[in-house]
């Protein structure tokens, strides 16, 4: 019988002393999906900037399937707006127009204005936080708008039958870039890595393209040491660059044979840097590029599954590649002087001593790289023809 | 009318005593080492350092338990004191009792500042830490032989879930990440394996428990096996960090394995926040470091004084407490972690050195009398 108190005595303490003080409930957290950064306005000479933040906010019960019967379509998603001095000053802010409590655990995306990367500085400021606080995932992607949009506007842009422009983004990025001429998305971790190496590197543009939907191509160069985008390089330079610092690239090469076009779907790219000249002032570097590729379309109505044809289109494809990828070696050495071809990367990973001598001077101040001479050589291997030999 | 059950006995086997390294080391120290490491080493050197601590630690595995177990099942107060004389090893029980106090108060406040940091937002860290030091308290009171039962038990899951994180970090590795190789100076070498020394002390619990099994003739072979474990997991760890961030990434993110746990992903929105199940199994690993390091202090102090075993936890508990909650800051944090790993690695190299070398001089000394004497006795 002495045993009835003592089990009711157990029963309350697990009642008195259970509890969570970080409770919240799942009604009260308010989902960040997506940033967007825009610099509002320059304060003069005191160096200091005002920011406007954008944080999409989902809504989770405009996920979900609507119900039979009509009622008011709900909307997904609500993008609030904010300017102030530094990012998690805003943030804080915020919470006090949200009604939820912001949770950004599940950020997919970050949109930085191309205003805000060309301030010296500023970019590495703004994405500190993203970095810094525990909440936020390494895994979330970074773009910069293209000149001439807000970064603002790419997070209110929203094709029919995507419910939320943030993961309508994600999803963009996931399935578009191997397919297309565009770099692989970059993540904040990455980001992080690359500043920290103190080497330059290129962050992919985001654009609004026709019919309420988003391009994703070209990309926005970086120097390395203040962090500060210097120009951005269009369509076609971003897909010679593609080709020199991508593996899993799959871009169609389009070329002519005996007067007859056919298209070349790339599947797989080896990269093989040597360097020729090791003596600093006259550095001399040979990029390989072995290609293994396929043939996508044609449009001819010759036999395609003949070793001469083969041959030609072998030569004529490494001709196109080397053409593309040499623009880009151009512009980015002579125009820009800065090493996004990732040479810099290459020395310091198989070249240390080298890296060591040059490293200070690389693309500032003496500027190896952009007296260096660089060599790009192509090797192409076609290995399948498609399922068909002639069409016609 | 409370009925407390009893182990058939209060020994352990020489597996236990095997997975009692893994469950000692195994603790805090491994979640801030890839980045300590990666500070002082340029692309993946760092492995040399980890691997020369690991065979440091190894030697003195064996020492410790071969010193030990020329004893049986003898408690280290008595061998120490058949060696060294009664007060030197009565002084010597207390500094290694303190040793088990620091780590334990050590522990206590980093699992408390790291869950404050990544799971509970608004909590103060006193309260985490008093919860979990309570529990602990709990666990320590009941019977010896179960909290080895408990690391056996715990020590496959904390192997599976690095496992498992490391299989699905895969499609972040970057193979360029590893390079370049054998580029580190002598003295960033000589940092790193500072580094990684300090991460691996807690072998003073084999000077205690090596008494508790029932054979310890293999002991040393399988205290060999048990440091050898860890030494593999750390380098393991090590590559997977570097491996995903790189060095300068790995260097610059305060504890790496938790932010490669907050990237995995099972593919199609499964399960998108792994970090918390690993957090989860990871306090488990916490749990084993703690509770060997309070025990093992309760039975060097109960072997000098003879009270209560609850008597002690009634006092040390709060004591504990406050001690853990002394440092200010993470800076204040990390010297007192420093602090405790130093006075770890020398109290029981000294130890293990100087017990070893005089029972091997015994040892010499008594088969030569007794040779000596069979030649008498045979004349």
């Amino acid at each position: 019988m002495k045993k009835i108190p003592i089990f009711v005595l157990c029963m309350v303490v697990f009642l008195l002393l259970t509890g969570c003080w970080d409770r919240t409930e799942i009604e009260d957290q308010g989902f960040v999906v997506g940033s967007a950064i825009d610099l509002e306005e320059e304060n003069g000479n005191d160096n200091s900037f005002k920011i406007k933040l954008t944080n999409q906010i989902v809504l989770p019960g405009g996920l979900g399937t609507p119900l039979q019967g009509g009622g008011r379509e709900q909307e997904a998603y609500h993008n609030i707006t904010i300017t102030g001095n530094s990012i998690f000053e805003i943030i804080r802010e915020m919470a006090t127009s949200a009604n939820e409590r912001l949770f950004f655990q599940h950020m997919k995306v970050v949109v930085v204005s191309d205003k805000v990367a060309r301030e010296p500085g500023l970019f590495s400021k703004v994405m500190d936080v993203y970095i810094r606080d525990h909440e936020m995932r390494r895994g979330m992607r970074i773009l910069i708008a293209k000149e001439g949009t807000e970064a603002k506007e790419i997070l209110d842009v929203l094709p029919p039958g995507e419910k939320v422009p943030a993961l309508y983004i994600d999803s963009l990025l996931e399935n578009s870039y191997k397919t297309a001429s565009s770099l692989e998305p970059l993540q904040v971790g990455q980001l992080q890595e690359r500043m920290l190496t103190k080497r330059s590197y290129t962050i992919p543009e985001i654009q609004v393209g026709d019919n309420q939907t988003l391009k994703y191509k070209n990309a926005a160069v970086f120097q390395a040491p203040e962090n500060r985008m210097v120009a951005s390089l269009s369509g076609e330079e971003t897909r010679g660059l593609a080709f020199l610092t991508e593996h899993d690239q799959t871009s169609p090469v389009m070329v002519n044979v005996d007067g007859e076009d056919v298209v070349i779907e790339v599947l797989d790219i080896n990269h093989t840097y040597d360097v020729l000249s090791d003596d600093k002032d006259n550095l001399a570097f040979e990029i390989s590029l072995n290609i293994e590729g396929s043939i996508a379309e044609t449009f001819g109505n010759s036999k395609v599954l003949k070793a001469s044809f083969f041959k030609k289109l072998e030569k004529e494809t490494e001709k196109k590649v080397k053409e593309i990828t040499e623009k880009t070696i151009k512009v980015v050495q002579d125009d820009l002087q800065v090493d996004v071809i990732q040479i810099g990367d290459t020395l310091f990973q198989r070249h240390y001593d080298l890296w060591q001598k040059v490293k200070d001077n690389w693309d500032q101040g003496e500027n190896y790289f952009s007296k260096a001479d660089i060599h790009v050589t192509v090797d192409v291997n076609i290995s399948k023809t498609g399922a068909s030999d002639n069409f016609k | 009318m409370m009925y407390q059950f009893k182990y058939a006995d209060d020994k352990i086997s020489d597996n236990e005593l095997m997975i009692t390294i893994p469950s000692i080391t195994i603790g805090v120290g491994v979640l801030s080492l890839p980045s300590l490491i990666a500070e002082d080493t340029i692309g993946s050197d760092g492995w040399i350092p980890i691997i020369s601590a690991g065979v440091f630690f190894v030697a003195l595995a064996w020492l410790i338990v071969k010193v030990a177990s020329m004893y049986p099942n003898q408690p280290f107060i008595s061998f120490a004191s058949v060696l060294l004389s009664k007060p030197i090893a009565t002084v010597l029980t207390i500094l290694l009792a303190l040793q088990g106090f620091f780590i334990t108060a050590f522990v206590l406040r980093i699992i408390a500042d790291l869950a404050k940091e990544y799971l509970f937002d608004r909590t103060p860290v006193e309260v985490i830490s008093l919860c979990f030091l309570l529990v602990v308290s709990y666990a320590v009171s009941g019977s010896r032989v179960g909290l080895f039962r408990l690391n056996m038990m715990f020590f496959p899951i904390i192997i599976f879930i690095i496992v498992f994180v490391g299989i699905f970090s895969i499609n972040w590795y970057d193979a360029s990440n590893f390079l370049p190789v054998f580029q580190t100076d002598f003295r960033g070498y000589l940092n790193a394996s500072r580094n990684s020394l300090f991460s691996l002390t807690g072998l003073f619990v084999l000077f205690f428990y090596t008494s508790l099994v029932r054979k310890p003739d293999k002991a040393p072979k399988k205290a060999v096996y048990g440091m050898t474990m860890v030494s593999i997991f750390y380098i393991f760890i090590y590559f997977m960090c570097i491996g995903v961030f790189g060095y300068a990434g790995t260097a610059n993110v305060n504890y790496p394995i938790v932010e490669i746990a907050k990237e995995v992903e099972i593919p199609g929105g499964v399960f998108e926040r792994f970090d918390s199940i690993f957090f989860v199994i990871w306090i488990m690993a916490v749990f084993n470091t703690v509770t060997m390091a309070f025990d093992s202090s309760l039975y060097a102090l109960k072997s000098v004084f003879n009270l209560k075993k609850i008597h002690y936890i009634l006092f040390l508990t709060p004591v504990l407490f406050f001690v853990a909650m002394i440092p200010k800051d993470v800076i204040d944090v990390r010297e007192f972690g420093d602090f405790v790993s130093l006075y770890g690695l020398v109290i029981t190299t000294l130890t293990a050195i100087v017990l070893f070398t005089i029972a091997s001089v015994k040892k010499k000394v008594s088969s030569e009398a007794n040779t000596s004497k069979r030649r008498n006795s045979k004349s």
